[in-house]
Order: C-alpha cells, then structure tokens, then sequence
C-alpha cells in the first residue's frame, strides 16, 4: 500500500496527493465508480431507478438490526438486510397484481421508518446521520481492498450473466421462450445491486447514492449507439464524474458526495441536450 | 405545535401508569440533562418527599439535535419547576416552555461567563464566522460550583420548607467539589503545555481549567464535519504547531479524528464530556478524575 501512495504522490504533482485521505477516497471512488457505472446500466434499461432508491433507504433498517443484534461490524446486517429487501421486493413485484412502483414505495417507506424509529430511540439520531450523505474521506485502506475485491467479483458475474439479463431486459417473455430463467437472472442481479449498494453506502451516503448508479447510465443511454458503447461509456463517465467531483469537492472546498452528484447532473443535462440536437 | 403538544398530553395523561418513576403524591423536579440532573440529585439528596426526573435519555448526549418526547412533555406539566442548564444547551425547550404555563424554570448558568467560539468555530478564514457562546459550560470545575450554587438558591427559593436540608446537602457537594478543585492542581502542577485540537465543544472548559491548549475545535456533537479542504488545513496544523493529542467524546461518532490521526500519526484520547453516564451522586467527580488521568498520561 505505501508502494501505492509513493507512486501516486510523485505520479501526482498536485497538492491533494500529498494526503492519505486524499489518496486513499481517489482510489476509492475509482473503484466504486465503475461499479456503479456497470450495475447502473442495467437497472436503467429495466426501470429499476425506483428499486435502487428503496435499496439505499433500506439502509436505515439495516444499520438499525445490527445495533438491535449487537453486530461490531454494521456492514454485514448492512448488506444482509439490502439482498433479503431485494430479493422480497423481487418476489412481490413478479407475484402479485400490485403495480412495481407501489411494492417499492411500501417497502421503501417501512424500512425508512422502522430505521428511524429504533436508531432514534432515546432521541439521538445523530451518531448515525453520516450515513445520510456519507464520507468518502474516511474510507481505510481494508475497506478499499473490499471494494478491490468487490469489483472484481462483480466483473466476473457481469461477463457471465450480461448477455442474458439483456435479453431479459428487452423482451422477458422472449427471453423465457429461449429457455433462460428469467428469475434467477433477475435475483443474481439484485443481489449483485444490494451487495455493492450497501458496500459503497458508507462513502457515498443513502440520500446521493442512487444518483451514482443512475446518472452515468442514463447520461450514457443518452449518447450510445449500441449496448456496448452505452456500458462503455456509462462507465467511462462514471470515473470521470467520480474523479473530477472528489477533486472539485478539495479545492473548492464542498462536500465530496455532492460535488460528484452535481457533476454528473451537469453530465446528462449536456448528453440530454446532445441527444436532442442530433 | 401547541395543538400537538396539548394532543400528545391528553393521549399520555390516559396512561400515566407507564412511568413508574412519577409517584402519586410527591413533587416532581424536572432537569433537562445528565449534568444538571446530577446536580440537582445532589443537593435533593435525602429528601423523600421530592422526585427528580431526567428529561433526556441518558444515550441522547448533547442537546443540539435533540427533540421533545411524548414523555418529556408529560414531565413538563407534572413538574413544579423544571432545571435547565441554560447558556442556550436547551434550544429545544423553547416551543415547549410556551405550552406549560406556571413551570418554574432554575437556569444553572447565571452569572457564568461563556467561551466564545468565534476564533476556533471553523478553520477557514472564508467561512463566515458565526458569534457563537459554547454552552458546554459544566466542564469546569469552577463552573460547575456556581452552578450548584445557582441551583441551590433556585430550589430554596422554590421549596423553603426544605431550606436546611438543601443548604447541608449543599455545603456537602462545595466541600467534595472544591477537594476535585485541589486534587486537579495537584495533579496538573509542573505539566508541560499541551496542544490539542478538540472534537467537543465541551473541552473548551475544561482546557480553561487545565491549562491545555486547544488550537482548534470540531464541534462535532453540532453535527459539524470538516471538508477536505479543512482536514487538509488541520493536517498541516498538527504538523505545525506540534499538536500532540486528538480529544474526542466517548459518543464521537464523524471521521474526522479517525482521518486526522491516520493522516498525522497523532494519538486520539477519548474524554468523558459528562453528558451521559449512570445515577450516581458521585459521578461528576468520577468522571472529572478519570479525565485528568488521561489527560496527565499525556502531559507528564
């Protein structure tokens, strides 16, 4: 690791390098970056805005289990909570009669409330409202090695199931005439969507991290020709948003979170406006 | 506001049994926080006929974020007189206070002077600097005297009839306070000085006791958290001005220390700022000991 920062530091002639936080949040955001440059196409081509939004909520209740149960490390209820909610919200969507949006909002809207309800017992919410907009800057070299191994495994599954969730996400009753089954796909998917959404909870924050995973892709969608330019560049914009916001965030001294957020707004205005000229 | 509150009185006056603490026939005496409610324990110690109650929990730490319970708003119209800390702490009252008409209220922090924070609130000299009095006032020993004794004059004024019990009990806690006062000096003389940046408002008074330098302040209970600009700033601070310790509360929970020390390789302590802890007469003192020990392991 210091073989790391020894190599950026001097790579880098710039003044942020000279900070470990610095350096250790510009390694983090360029591994959470592609990630949700990779998970966001998907979710946008199947509509999931909405699903990936109740999944970042979500976090409220499973920060909240871990303290109910006395877990030290809050990523693991963290994380099992996100695929347990994912996997339920799935199941109720495709079951019953209830439109998708409502099934989401329902249960976007307990896990919210039973979050809030026992994380602010005693009336102190506080210690936990830095989930709220998240802190890149505390990121630690584990937690990269975490998010290191995350991508990687994230990249793995994409190559394997990328081409059938794609189908799936055209036409799923195509799809299932060819023999793909359609739920399995779909329940590796949002598995894969609550892992790395509750990873990056923690950096990111649950009020800006569904505009990282949707921004680069629907900035993307604006401009790509074919689903392969369009994974291409949604992660290719998700880097360089993710870069270019951590370091407008250092000298101009605003928040991280959402100097990257406001940077790939700013992104798909111009795409969108692109597009429509075209 | 009012609608709600008088509501939330009448659904909790159905069910006054689910506070067990409030006995039937007895004079309940409010305090808003851990400190003052210590206090108040102290000099209404042995006094079977009055009940002190606590308003906030004792997890919910500073009051900066606080808000008031169905609970408290019932304390609130059961109470004879209430104990605040004052100095601005109980902001959350405010709308309260208006509801409940005859509560006296005993303010703890008359004729205390205040630290004002402009100079340390924030790092950047482009940050707007707010005027802004740090309420953390019982962190000093000194203060912590005059505000018995502001609460004792309060409750004598209040319950006459227990005018001698109060002044004993009184005179009592001046007497263990002022022998936390010596050992304080005793311990701290011949200590070197000590740079320090603090991640609690409170430890601005007890650097005024200690003699410790604090270069900077997070006021992190305020939910206050630097940029990275800022961490930059107080990186090179440390470095600088040879900062040798983080202080930090027990209830820390931003990162910025964390960051700080990884980034510096300066030690973080961990002092109690005496806003939450268990029901003892003896606890201020217990924790004011144990805050000077870890401070001295440092200086000495």
């Amino acid at each position: 690791m210091n073989l790391i920062y020894d190599l950026l530091s001097s790579a880098l002639p710039f003044s942020w390098a000279d900070y470990i936080f610095m350096v250790n949040a510009f390694i983090a955001v360029l591994l959470i970056a592609p990630l949700m440059g990779i998970l966001g196409t998907m979710a946008v081509n199947n509509k999931m805005a909405f699903f990936s939004d109740a999944l970042g909520h979500s976090a409220f209740t499973g920060i909240a289990l871990g303290v109910l149960l006395g877990i030290k490390n809050e990523m693991i209820s963290l994380v099992a909570f996100g695929v347990f909610l994912a996997l339920i919200i799935t199941r109720v969507k495709n079951k019953g009669n209830t439109s998708s949006d409502t099934v989401i909002s329902v249960f976007s809207s307990t896990s919210i409330a039973v979050g809030l309800l026992v994380l602010s017992y005693g009336g102190s919410f506080s210690k936990y409202s830095s989930y709220l907009v998240g802190d890149i800057l505390s990121v630690t070299e584990t937690e990269i090695l975490s998010l290191f191994i995350t991508l990687i495994v994230v990249i793995i599954i994409w190559s394997l199931i990328y081409n059938k969730l794609l189908v799936i996400s055209v036409n799923r009753e195509l799809a299932a005439s060819r023999g793909i089954k359609t739920a399995v796909y779909e329940n590796i998917f949002v598995i894969v969507v609550a892992v790395v959404v509750m990873m990056s909870i923690k950096w990111v924050g649950i009020l800006l991290i569904n505009s990282l995973l949707i921004l680069p892709a629907a900035a993307a969608r604006n401009i790509a020709k074919n689903s392969r330019q369009y994974l291409l560049s949604s992660v290719i914009i998700s880097i360089v948003c993710g870069v270019s916001g951590l370091l407008i965030s250092f000298y101009g001294d605003t928040s991280a979170g959402a100097t990257i957020v406001t940077v790939s707004a700013v992104v798909f205005f111009t795409t969108y406006i692109f597009r429509k000229n075209k | 506001m009012c609608v709600v509150l008088a509501l939330t009185l009448l659904i909790f006056s159905g069910c006054a049994g689910n506070t067990p603490k409030t006995q039937e026939g007895k004079i309940t005496v409010a305090t808003s926080f851990y400190p003052v409610y210590i206090f108040t324990l102290n000099l209404l110690n042995g006094i079977e006929e009055v009940n002190v109650e606590c308003m906030a929990e004792q997890s919910a730490g500073c009051l900066h974020d606080y808000t008031l319970t169905a609970k408290d708003a019932k304390l609130l119209s059961d109470a004879q007189v209430l104990i605040i800390n004052g100095a601005g702490m109980e902001s959350f009252l405010q709308d309260a206070l208006e509801g409940v008409g005859n509560l006296n209220v005993i303010d703890s922090s008359l004729n205390i002077e205040l630290i004002c924070d402009e100079e340390h609130h924030h790092e950047d000299e482009h940050n707007e600097h707010h005027h802004h009095e740090n309420s953390h006032i019982w962190l000093s020993v000194k203060n912590a005297k005059k505000q018995v004794e502001n609460i004792k004059n309060g409750l004598v004024k209040e319950f006459p009839r227990y005018k001698n019990k109060i002044e004993e009990n009184y005179s009592d806690y001046i007497e263990r306070l002022d022998a936390l006062q010596e050992e304080q000096k005793t311990v701290l003389s011949g200590s070197k000085a000590l740079n320090t940046i603090s991640f609690h408002g409170a430890f601005e008074y007890l650097a005024l006791d200690l003699g410790f330098n604090i270069s900077a302040t997070i006021e992190s209970d305020e939910g206050y958290e630097p940029s990275a600009k800022e961490l930059a700033s107080l990186s090179n601070k440390i470095k600088n001005h040879n900062i040798k310790a983080l202080f930090i509360a027990p209830d820390y929970s931003g990162s910025s220390a964390e960051i700080l020390g990884r980034e510096t390789n300066t030690e973080i302590y961990v002092l109690n700022p005496f806003i939450s802890g268990e029901e003892e007469l003896t606890a201020y003192e217990d924790i004011m000991k144990d805050n000077y020990r870890i401070i001295l392991k440092e200086v000495k």
